[in-house]
């Protein structure tokens, strides 16, 4: 449930920031063409871009999945006793593995 | 944790898991379902090792057939002929295969490596003391191979070496400190060799990497509190501990007193992480109180 939440939430701030990148684009080429340049952007524009970080923060931590265990300690605790140590490249083949799962 | 059939045998390959029956298995259901990607050739190389394991010999020389199509001349596609070869028991023509492999290149290990194993598969009774003058000279040249060492502890312990068995563990535990379960193994050969307050010392360490409550992944793993719980009961039933021959110094020993609390621990934690239910339970507990004597 959270994890829906949390990509809504990705979602709109994605939309939010599009349209404040649109927002600014639009409001420089009209000052443009009314051969008035300015350097500063309306305050709407501002409040919308971080209203957008703020709400992508939240929401991309609800909609990641669960860390993994990255240490060796946690690897290890996960392999059973036939994953410790096999030695594939020393390995012999099995003798008794032709008579029960074999060709005939 | 949850994962595709295409990552569980990715995942097999990595960290080298043998699994044979199940890689058939799923090798082949992946392989029909025909998403692979570059996966494809390291998969059919895994599919042909496991086929020939399991003496299905057809099935592991079709993916041979195509990996030597995609890659004709390629040394690693020529180990599995080898190895198909050893399947099959002839056990010449593969060390052929291997001799001619260390011809064009002599730092082949994989080929160095099958002709040692060749040398443990085929010859009968002193297989082992064949194959280890062998494997000493393949480790002096690749000593960072850690399977190496532990089949060459393993082989010592065969040949009921188990000083030298521990030496060359002592090796791997330089080649792979987080490890804990060369520690362990090192622990119990110590206690094979008879010298169980060095046992002791090998096991607590082991048990200390394993971690403590918080960063335990799996406490129902009990083996290692077994082992303490043997060594712990061994040097408990002498009346002197200082003369138990060890290659512990005195000063760094284990006390009686320590030894004591850590019986009690042991039993404890036997007891409530391995348990079991009902009779299992009874029967540890008998097991665990010395009414049972086991030699």
């Amino acid at each position: 449930m959270s994890k829906i939440l949390g990509q809504a939430l990705v979602v709109v701030a994605v939309l939010a920031l599009v349209h404040a990148a649109f927002s600014t684009y639009e409001h420089l080429s009209t000052l443009k063409a009314l051969s008035r340049p300015s350097t500063t952007l309306p305050i709407s524009i501002i409040i919308e871009a971080i209203v957008s970080l703020a709400l992508f923060i939240p929401g991309i931590t609800l909609a990641s999945d669960t860390l993994e265990d990255v240490t060796y300690r946690g690897e290890l605790a996960k392999r059973s006793i036939d994953d410790q140590d096999a030695r594939m490249g020393f390995m012999i083949p099995s003798r008794r593995g032709k008579a029960i799962f074999g060709d005939q | 944790m949850t994962s595709t059939d295409l990552e569980t045998l990715a995942r097999w390959r990595t960290i080298g898991a043998r699994h044979s029956e199940e890689v058939i298995e799923l090798g082949l259901k992946v392989l029909k379902s025909g998403r692979l990607g570059d996966q494809e050739w390291a998969l059919r190389e895994q599919l042909a090792i496991a086929a020939l394991d399991l003496g299905q010999n057809d099935l592991s020389q079709a993916q041979i057939n195509l990996l030597h199509r995609k890659f004709p001349d390629s040394p690693r596609v020529k180990i599995l002929d080898g190895l198909l070869l050893e399947s099959k028991g002839k056990v010449n023509e593969a060390k052929d295969v291997y001799d001619n492999l260390l011809k064009i290149d002599e730092t082949n290990i994989s080929a160095l490596q099958r002709l040692i194993s060749l040398t443990i598969s085929s010859s009968s009774t002193s297989s082992s003391s064949a194959a280890i003058p062998l494997l000493l000279k393949y480790l002096d040249i690749f000593y960072s191979d850690p399977s190496g060492w532990s089949l060459l502890s393993e082989l010592y312990c065969e040949q009921g070496m188990y000083l030298q068995a521990l030496d060359s563990i002592s090796h791997l535990l330089v080649i792979q400190p987080w490890d804990e379960n060369n520690v362990r193994r090192a622990g119990e050969i110590a206690y094979t060799a008879g010298d169980y307050q060095l046992s002791l010392k090998h096991l607590l360490r082991a048990l200390e990497m394993q971690g403590d409550k918080q960063t335990n992944v799996n406490p129902k793993r009990t083996r290692i509190w077994w082992g303490i719980k043997l060594a712990v009961s061994r040097l408990l039933e002498s009346s002197n501990l200082n003369q138990i021959e060890t290659s512990v110094p005195i000063e760094m020993r284990t006390t009686e007193k320590q030894l004591k609390l850590l019986d009690e621990l042991s039993t404890e934690k036997i007891l409530q992480y391995g348990g079991g239910k009902g009779i299992n339970l009874e029967v540890k507990r008998k097991v665990l109180s010395g009414d049972v004597v086991v030699r």
